[in-house]
């Protein structure tokens, strides 16, 4: 017996449907390799793990900038590196949309040995651009100041993808068994107890909103030295980057020879590490900038060790600043939350559409 | 509960019949609005679930929306 009008467009949805979210699965899972530009300099890029195995927001994955000139390390260089968020996906939103498109962090560092390493927790999934401006030493080389780009493919959680499509294929069996019963059902019995989870459901709703956070700073120095490290802006919010101003003081006077400065930016809600790094600068004063991409409160620590000669002076203390910052939330855009919404309710409906429509169809087969 | 009479005449019988009809249209729910009043209660449910923003709802569920990875959140 062929399927009715009404069968044949469930029947129709469902397939879209279906054949949607696995071009979407796909989408979650495609890797892309890296890639460079054409220039005097180049730049080699490892990740440890490697890339396809990077988790985001649970991996601190070390990342190695390799500079080269003519196949040979570059050696005492000026790195600048710029890391910029994946941009924002049309359909499928990550769970950090404020972070999207947007700029991560930006370090910079005297390079020996043309490489630069440091620890960083990928918040999202996506193709994340790092833009390096290398400054060769004027005295050793005669390349002007280049600017390289690479890009990093971090997949998504494979075991994310497989609770989003839990979530997915819960909602088409709750619909399908849903217009089942409606479809066997004529009565409205459950209008009252509709009522009554509707009823329990708004009482959820009442409740404070979320409070601003607040910035503390305190200083950990040795005696004749002092680490001062500036935030800007002092209170920090998800999606703007902060500017952290470090200055190495002794004897109130800002160092003016070389320092290793070494930044531990920590989740303490979570109790990760978010981003370790050790850069060495000039001068006795450097800069940092850095988005924290969660809402919670974090801990920066700044530890600052002078260097002799690019030799590091062993009776010379470290000083140190810590400095704890609470992040301010953003709630995410409403579109983005329409637009996921829509999506799942999508898969609700033709749940029930192809539980009131194909299953009646199905019966009037057997008795034909 | 009303029971049919036991011996009726013609006419008792057709307005029981009525009435029962008269009835069964007032508490009717027709199907579609059956499935709209459920489709209303489930994305009720996602949406306290997944997406509001309320501190004592958000917080429980806020593990389970950044497992989700399609969630967003802040």
């Amino acid at each position: 017996m062929p399927l009715t009008g009404s069968s044949r467009l469930a029947f129709a949805l469902c397939s879209g449907m279906m054949m949607a979210m696995c071009c979407l699965s796909l989408r979650l899972l495609r890797a892309a390799p890296a890639q460079a530009e054409q220039s005097p300099l180049t730049v080699e890029m490892t990740t440890m793990p490697a890339a396809e195995a990077i988790r985001p927001d649970t991996d601190l994955v070390r990342l190695t900038l390799t500079i080269r000139q003519h196949g040979q390390p570059l050696n005492n260089a000026y790195l600048q590196v710029k890391v910029t968020a994946p941009p924002r996906s049309a359909i499928l939103s990550t769970d950090f949309p404020v972070v999207e498109g947007t700029h991560l962090l930006s370090l910079a560092s005297v390079i020996r040995d043309g490489t630069l390493t440091f620890d960083y927790l990928f918040p999202i999934r996506g193709t994340y651009t790092f833009d390096l401006t290398v400054t060769p030493d004027p005295k050793n080389s005669d390349v002007p100041p280049t600017t390289l780009r690479k890009t990093l493919h971090v997949r998504e959680n494979p075991a994310e993808v497989r609770n989003a499509w839990l979530l997915v294929s819960g909602l088409f069996v709750f619909g399908g068994i849903s217009g089942v019963l409606l479809a066997r059902s004529a009565a409205a019995r459950q209008q009252t107890a509709l009522a009554v989870v509707l009823a329990v459901l708004l009482a959820g709703f009442l409740g404070p909103e979320e409070v601003a956070a607040a910035t503390l700073q305190t200083p950990q120095t040795p005696a004749a030295w002092s680490l001062e490290v500036h935030p800007t802006p002092e209170r920090a919010t998800v999606g703007e980057p902060v500017q952290l101003a470090i200055v190495l003081k002794k004897d109130e006077k800002i160092f003016a020879a070389p320092m290793q400065v070494a930044i531990d930016i920590h989740h303490l809600e979570d109790h990760k590490a978010v981003l370790r790094t050790q850069t060495m600068a000039p001068d006795g004063a450097t800069s940092l900038r850095f988005q924290f991409f969660d809402g919670a409160p974090h801990a920066v620590t700044v530890t600052a060790r002078p260097v002799d000669g690019m030799t590091f002076a062993a009776d010379v203390p470290s000083p140190r600043a810590v400095l704890d910052m609470e992040v301010t939330a953003v709630h995410p855009p409403v579109g983005v939350q329409l637009r996921l919404m829509a999506i799942l309710i999508g898969v609700l409906v033709v749940g029930i559409m192809a539980g009131g429509f194909l299953m009646p169809t199905a019966k009037e087969r057997r008795r034909a | 509960m009303q029971h049919e009479p036991t011996h009726q005449t013609p006419q008792q019988q057709f307005k029981y019949i009525h009435r029962q009809l008269h009835i069964f249209r007032k508490h009717h729910v027709s199907v579609v609005k059956q499935a709209l009043i459920l489709i209303a209660a489930c994305s009720f449910v996602l949406y306290s679930l997944l997406f509001t923003h309320v501190p004592a709802i958000h917080d429980v569920f806020h593990g389970l929306r950044h497992a989700l990875g399609i969630i967003p959140c802040h």
